[in-house]
């Protein structure tokens, strides 16, 4: 089958940097990160404070009690996205292409909140039962499904599991469902709601969360910090988009993946490498073509001066033009929906021509001696793009994206 | 002092990793007790649950040994609250 041209004709965005696609945008470009001290739950017993929630959230603007009672907070997000990204793509649906439009969607743990509190009722509280939504409300899958729901999509949909690399692998593999004609459109991104006790206790015992915040790159980086949120990408063929006059925000050209096959949590570098040559390799385009890397970029010790090799060994002597920054300093890592946000600012870095900052940026490290666009957002010349996701236990997606010039 | 925190570090290594007792002494690397670092991190949660003390984040990382373990143990128990 003939590879076609994918995309993407709506975007959708809900995290600490704000409730929409524009809001996020602007506070990028202003270097205006949302990571503050969490609020939504009680934080005594927990010795990092600091994380990226969404702000003022109310879910009865978004939802009815009937519906709040059945989608759990993780779910509530992929679907606000998916609404914001297909009215975006203003999509006039008729009943032929509902059938053909899938909905990939990553997460890692699904709906944490429901869990917690399915726990807490049972362990704490001594009941003897938990709320009948329970599992509906968990399944990782929920997202998903509420999406097809929503939008009466009957092509396949799935939701994809892979610790921080999630939605790089559901927004990779929807890409490559439309490139192939399984599909002709996709909903996909991801979703994640880590800022829940339980599980902020799971990464206090692994202590790879900062104190302070998220500084990439910076020597005296301390750590990740956990934020929330969801976006989603609609995907379509350049023909389709073209056709009912679409606006065209940027283009997906490539894929690629890899396994460490090493450590559980500890990253290593030669997966990254792979996945990031898989990716170019896909996308036709040699690294020197590549102006700026959506990095990983964690804050964690071990991934940003991996990752600075592993860019190194791919990119020779262009490491030293290509632009690279991660956002996780601005929105946290939101674990298994932090690369759709991260696709939604490359793609909006595209089409606005902006270079996302590194925000937090104090000390140089030099063994992260790249340009990392630090504290400030650069106006200038884009035209490819990379976003990396290096997950725990060593398994790596990477996407490469293109401006959309007109052809 | 110092050989009670010794006896419980051994205990506790053993215990987690599996291994004898007697191989593990107070000159023992993680590395050489085939520890990785989640390994290591295991060790300095359980001492601080057996405790009641806190280790922050950026001492527990740099303890590699069962010396470094006990002494930096000692060093939270005996410093004046």
């Amino acid at each position: 089958m003939q590879n076609r041209r994918v995309v993407i004709t709506g975007m959708g965005s809900i995290s600490s940097l704000g409730k929409t696609v524009t809001e996020t945008w602007q506070n990028v470009v202003d270097c205006k990160s949302g990571i503050g001290p969490i609020t939504m739950t009680d934080m005594s017993q927990i010795r990092f404070k600091n994380g990226g929630e969404v702000k003022n959230y109310n879910a009865q603007n978004h939802f009815t009690d009937k519906e709040i009672d059945l989608i759990d907070r993780f779910a509530q997000f992929g679907i606000i996205a998916a609404r914001e990204a297909v009215q975006q793509a203003d999509i006039q649906w008729t009943e032929e292409l509902k059938d053909r439009t899938c909905v990939i969607m990553g997460t890692s743990i699904g709906g944490q909140e429901t869990t917690e509190a399915a726990f807490h009722s049972l362990f704490k509280e001594g009941k003897n039962r938990v709320n009948l939504f329970s599992i509906p409300r968990i399944m990782p899958n929920a997202a998903a499904s509420h999406i097809t729901m929503q939008f009466g999509i009957t092509g396949f949909a799935y939701t994809i599991s892979t610790a921080c690399a999630s939605s790089n692998h559901a927004i990779g593999n929807a890409f490559w469902m439309v490139r192939g004609g399984m599909c002709d459109m996709a909903i996909t991104g991801g979703s994640e709601t880590p800022i829940n006790f339980g599980f902020l206790k799971s990464w206090e015992a692994l202590r790879v969360v900062a104190s302070d915040t998220c500084r990439p790159f910076s020597k005296d980086r301390q750590g990740m910090i956990l934020g929330e949120g969801g976006a989603i990408l609609i995907l379509e063929t350049l023909d389709s988009a073209l056709q009912r006059g679409a606006e065209i925000y940027a283009e997906i050209i490539g894929f690629g993946m890899s396994s460490d096959a090493g450590h559980i949590t500890k990253p290593d570098q030669k997966g990254p490498e792979k996945a990031m040559r898989m990716a170019l390799n896909d996308a036709a385009i040699s690294p020197d073509k590549i102006d700026y890397i959506n990095a990983h970029g964690t804050g964690t010790f071990a991934n940003d001066s991996l990752e600075t090799a592993a860019i190194k060994a791919v990119f020779g002597d262009h490491e030293k033009k290509v632009a690279v920054s991660s956002t996780k300093s601005l929105h946290g890592h939101v674990l298994g929906g932090t690369s759709a946000i991260e696709a939604v600012i490359t793609a909006s870095a595209l089409q606005h021509q902006v270079y996302p900052p590194t925000a937090n940026y104090t000390v140089p490290d030099p063994e992260c001696d790249l340009d990392v666009v630090p504290n400030k957002s650069r106006q200038g010349k884009m035209n490819y793009a990379m976003s990396n996701s290096f997950a725990f236990g060593g398994l790596n997606a990477v996407l490469v994206f293109k401006k959309w010039d007109g052809g | 002092m110092e050989e009670e925190l010794l006896r419980k570090v051994v205990e506790l290594i053993a215990a987690n990793n599996h291994i004898p007792p007697e191989t593990i002494t107070i000159d023992s690397s993680f590395e050489d007790l085939s520890m990785d670092s989640l390994d290591g991190l295991t060790l300095i949660n359980d001492l601080e649950n057996e405790y009641n003390i806190t280790l922050p984040n950026e001492e527990a990382v740099k303890i590699k040994t069962v010396r470094q373990a006990v002494e930096s143990l000692n060093k939270i128990i005996t410093q004046p609250s």
